[in-house]
């Protein structure tokens, strides 16, 4: 089993291989649109909703993108392979938990993908490794343009791409990062960090979003942007405000890694120990205690593993991929358990080679 | 088929969405608990009584979806693009609340919707086909079955 996991092909956001991805570990950018004639999906009934459905799939069929893309009807998945998405990051859990014609469009490698039918007809988005919004944000104008070449977007010249919602009206653009903060934390200075950005409209929440608060050196970092911002300045200015946090972070490991080398290197084999003996694990416990290992490695303090391994194990400790790649369904009570045993094998192997 | 939640035996024909806070909940019951539950399952045999009708009744709504102002107010969520002319006022209230000012300045949008290829109209007008016979909108049924004739005689899809 571990094999396969090891083999499992990361999507792109995980890869480690963007600028920054010391410290971010990746970008995502959506953008909201409509289709002109239709009633949002709230209101629209099971036949409009079908409809969309069709005309966004056969849009992606004919927009010149390629075949790549493969459109997946929620209809057709059981909880736990719209739980699989979710947890790749294809799609939000608001949409794999609503009924009828919903799902998603996304490009084999896990790069684009567009939620078809949650609160908005389409909610397109891509994402990558590191610090790349602007880059982003090129290629998803670019498969935007040629979408909306298929569908007849709900577009007002005055306030922009209308939206279910009128406050996304605009550009109906979002710009994420998640980043990994293990310094800034220790010494206690994320509260401040995150403050700051607070005052920037710029909005902290946990590695899974809104519900799991801000908590521990995964964050994540969003704002949307406001009626009056063109996409690329808007990209600009969030990319360079995580590049402030970037610089702080970096900083802050250097003055751990000089003046509280040991403080760090006990809390890491620490964390390695509890990993590796524990009978159970949580999702968030797994996440807090790999962080140190993720920070030791970056440190080169730490060589039990890679970080793509990491990423990878990160990934498949979640409750359906960790149910896929056992390929049976596990009891709310047998996933701690389940998950501390992938975990162990994991760093046997790591070890052992 | 979904099963009711609440007995989890017969199939549920009931579906309520809550939105509140921007988080939605969805229930979902067969129609025997959700009359227990207290949710008025039955359409009013006077259908006019609660068709719109123009103003005499005051009650503000989008002459394309028929969403109420009320609506609007209560959720936060439109129903559908008219609603953007219908409410064009109490909207740009919304607006000017946010920081920034409302006009917007991003990326400009002009529909040039392309010819659609004759297999995409087809593969569509074959699920509206199944759709309107399961509806026993048999009319209708024949009306697309005659589109999808059109176009397979004009040769514009693959056989």
């Amino acid at each position: 089993m571990l094999q396969s996991i090891l083999t499992h092909a990361i999507p792109p956001w995980l890869s480690h291989q963007g600028p920054e991805s010391d410290v971010v570990i990746s970008t995502r950018i959506r953008v909201i649109r409509n289709c002109a004639r239709h009633q949002f999906p709230h209101r629209a009934s099971p036949h409009v909703l079908a409809r969309v459905f069709d005309e966004v799939t056969d849009a992606f069929r004919h927009c010149g993108l390629g075949d790549s893309f493969n459109s997946v009807n929620f209809r057709l998945l059981d909880a736990r392979e719209r739980q699989f998405l979710v947890e790749e990051r294809l799609v939000s859990p608001g949409l794999a938990d609503a009924g009828g014609d919903r799902g998603v469009v996304h490009d084999r490698p896990g790069r684009v993908s567009v939620m078809v039918n949650e609160q908005d007809h389409l909610r397109m988005q891509c994402m990558d490794s590191g610090c790349c919004a602007r880059e982003l944000w090129v290629e998803l104008d670019a498969i935007d343009d040629a979408v909306g070449m298929q569908i007849e977007y709900a577009f007002d010249n005055r306030i922009g791409f209308l939206t279910c919602r009128p406050s996304e009206t605009g550009t109906g653009l979002r710009v994420s990062f998640l980043a990994h903060l293990p310094a800034l934390t220790m010494k206690r200075s994320i509260a401040g960090v995150l403050d700051t950005m607070q005052r920037l409209g710029i909005t902290a929440s946990g590695f899974f979003g809104p519900p799991m608060a801000a908590a521990g050196p995964l964050v994540q970092l969003s704002k949307s942007a406001v009626r009056g911002f063109g996409e690329s300045p808007f990209c600009d200015d969030m990319a360079q405000a995580m590049q402030q946090i970037v610089a702080l972070e970096r900083k802050a490991r250097e003055q751990i890694l000089s003046h509280e080398r040991q403080l760090l290197t006990d809390k890491i084999s620490r964390s390695y120990c509890a990993l590796c003996g524990a009978d159970r694990l949580e999702v968030g416990e797994f996440l807090d205690l790999s962080s140190d290992l993720r920070f030791g490695i970056e440190c080169n303090l730490f060589d039990k593993c890679t970080i793509l391994d990491l990423n990878r194990l990160t990934l498949f400790v979640l409750p359906a991929h960790l149910q896929t790649f056992l390929k049976r369904d596990l009891g709310d009570n047998e996933i701690p358990e389940s998950r501390a045993r992938l975990v162990r094998s994991f760093f046997t192997r790591s070890t052992k080679e | 088929m979904s099963l009711c939640e609440q007995c989890g035996k017969k199939e549920a024909t009931v579906h309520i969405t809550r939105i509140a806070n921007a988080t939605t909940a969805a229930s979902h019951f067969c129609e025997a608990c959700a009359r227990e539950k207290g949710f008025v399952v039955e359409l009013p045999e006077n259908l006019t009584a609660v068709t719109p009708s123009d103003g005499d009744t005051g009650i503000r709504q989008c002459s394309q979806c028929h969403l109420k102002f009320s609506e609007f107010q209560a959720t936060g969520l439109l129903g559908c693009p008219a609603c953007y002319g219908e409410f064009q006022e109490e909207i740009d209230k919304v607006l000017a609340q946010q920081n920034g000012p409302i006009v917007h300045t991003g990326k400009h949008y002009a529909a040039k919707i392309r010819e659609s290829s004759g297999q995409a109209d087809v593969t569509r007008l074959i699920r509206e086909l199944s759709e309107a016979v399961k509806r026993e909108e048999f009319e209708l049924a024949a009306q697309i079955r005659d589109k999808i004739r059109n176009c397979s005689q004009a040769g514009s899809c693959p056989q």
